[in-house]
């Protein structure tokens, strides 16, 4: 029994106790007990704090302060039989361990030698894989040939520009034809966005200007559908309506599917405004007339020779031209007989109800 | 004008007839009609459904097909080539009425055709019928 075990016993202290105490593990404080290992100067120096005692009293005397000297070589211990190293329980009531599992190899600092670094042999570089040189799948032909079809150009073409089948191209190679072709076929929809199928346009020009019109008092003259002309400063409108002063102080709605075109004619005073449009000259073609209040007939008459009055362009020819003509008069006719009324012109059915009979105010 | 805009004026000449009366008369489904009258892109490929209409309307088959060709998406790209390039464009109305000018806005629904030493005309691009 050395000066450790003794200092513990005299203390009362179980193994675990000084362990908790000196933070060292049991097993090797046990360790040091029975000279399985010196006790290095650190947990010396643990072990008197935690016993109340001089480091000197824990190191044996032939150890020096360093506590790293030599020790003299532990006294072989007699090997007691097997049942008794598995049963045999240490004074301090733990179990003791087996001899063979009580020898531990060192560990990194703890005492153990450091290992020694010397240069390490260079290793010997790996020869480098010869690059796998795989064909282009079928997947990136057919995409070298979609993208092609969508840049513009034919088979041949693509053919021509690849320079060879392209069954033959590698993979990386079919990898950049097809970036190739997709940055062009790209750049064609850029320019294709002004095409009819994929043109997109704004949808607030008209109410912005009619907003801007209406705060600056602008008074303007609607030409309809069927040639009435309507003026009035703008009180209100919605996406299907324009509401107006009208020359009586009534308001006039002005449905805007039957309205052609309207443009501003001034501000301030309505009537002054048409007064002044009355004597002015050099109005273009379809220019205003002044409202007075009077319904023109449904189907004014072309301002441009070769338009049909009801609108029908040119293009069925002239004899059907007159033909039109002809059968418009006859409707006229016939609308204009007693009993009949002449169907409005340019009536919505969308937004229903006012077709016909009394407008109250309301232009179809 | 596009056969959407078309439709409905013809609808309106006919008392405001709705697609449901047109669907019990001419067996064209009412939402073929409401389709044709909504869309912005050339539609109406139909030919026999168009030839019904036509019938129902009294109109030739010739007129439905020709406004067919003048879908609404058509004119925006007529506008968009003047607007950029400059030029007067002259749009042909149902009223009868030829109006020209370069392009000073547009939307969906209206044209500003800009008139020298006047203010703007703004037309409804229900009203246009050709353009050229």
């Amino acid at each position: 029994m050395n000066k450790l075990r003794s200092l513990r016993e005299k203390k009362g202290l179980t193994l675990g106790q000084l362990s908790a105490r000196a933070s060292i593990p049991s097993r090797l404080i046990n360790d040091y007990e029975i000279g399985q290992q010196l006790i290095p100067l650190p947990h010396a120096k643990l072990l008197a704090k935690a016993l109340w005692v001089k480091v000197e009293d824990i190191l044996p005397p032939a150890n020096p302060p360093a506590g790293i000297a030599t020790p003299p070589p532990a006294p072989p211990r007699p090997t007691p039989p097997a049942e008794q190293q598995m049963a045999a329980p240490l004074e301090d009531g733990h179990q003791a361990m087996p001899q063979e599992q009580r020898s531990y190899p060192p560990r990194p600092g703890w005492g153990s030698p450091p290992k020694p670094r010397g240069a390490k042999p260079p290793r010997p570089l790996k020869p480098k894989p010869e690059p796998i040189i795989l064909p282009a799948t079928e997947g990136q032909v057919q995409e070298i040939m979609r993208q092609g079809h969508r840049a513009g150009l034919s088979e041949e073409e693509i053919a021509a520009e690849v320079g060879k089948p392209l069954t033959e191209l590698d993979r990386m190679q079919a990898r950049e034809w097809i970036r190739n072709m997709r940055e062009r076929a790209a750049g064609l929809s850029e320019e294709a966005k002004k095409s009819p199928a994929t043109t997109r346009l704004p949808d607030d020009r008209e109410p912005e200007y009619l907003t801007a019109q209406q705060k600056a008092g602008a008074i303007f003259s609607f030409t309809m559908f069927d040639g009435q002309i309507f003026t009035g400063q703008i009180k209100e409108y919605t996406p299907y309506t324009i509401v107006i002063d009208g020359d009586d102080g009534n308001d006039v709605v002005l449905r805007k599917l039957a309205i052609a075109y309207y443009q501003r004619v001034g501000t301030g005073n309505p009537l002054a405004v048409l007064a002044a449009a009355e004597h002015s000259e050099g109005h273009h073609d379809g220019e205003l007339a002044p409202h007075k209040g009077e319904v023109a007939p449904p189907h004014a008459p072309a301002a441009v020779a070769g338009l049909a009055d009801d609108g029908e362009p040119g293009v069925y020819g002239s004899d059907e031209h007159a033909l039109r003509q002809e059968e418009d008069a006859r409707r006229d006719d016939v609308a204009d007989a007693p009993g009949e009324e002449p169907l409005p012109a340019t009536a919505s059915p969308d937004m229903g109800g006012h077709q016909g009979g009394s407008n109250d105010g309301v232009a179809l | 004008m596009s056969l959407s805009d078309h439709m409905k004026l013809l609808r309106a000449r006919h008392g405001g007839v709705t697609p449901l009366e047109m669907q019990e008369v001419t067996g064209v489904p009412m939402h073929e009609v409401n389709l044709i009258e909504m869309k912005h892109r050339r539609i109406g490929e139909d030919d026999e459904m168009l030839g019904k209409l036509a019938a129902y309307f009294s109109v030739p088959l010739e007129q439905l097909q020709w406004h067919r060709e003048r879908y609404r998406k058509k004119l925006t790209a007529a506008l968009y080539e003047r607007q950029d390039g400059g030029e007067p464009i002259t749009l042909k109305l149902e009223s009868g009425h030829q109006l020209s000018g370069p392009v000073s806005w547009f939307d969906r629904t209206a044209v500003a055709l800009a008139q020298e030493g006047q203010e703007p005309i703004v037309v409804e691009r229900h009203a246009v019928v050709d353009w050229e």
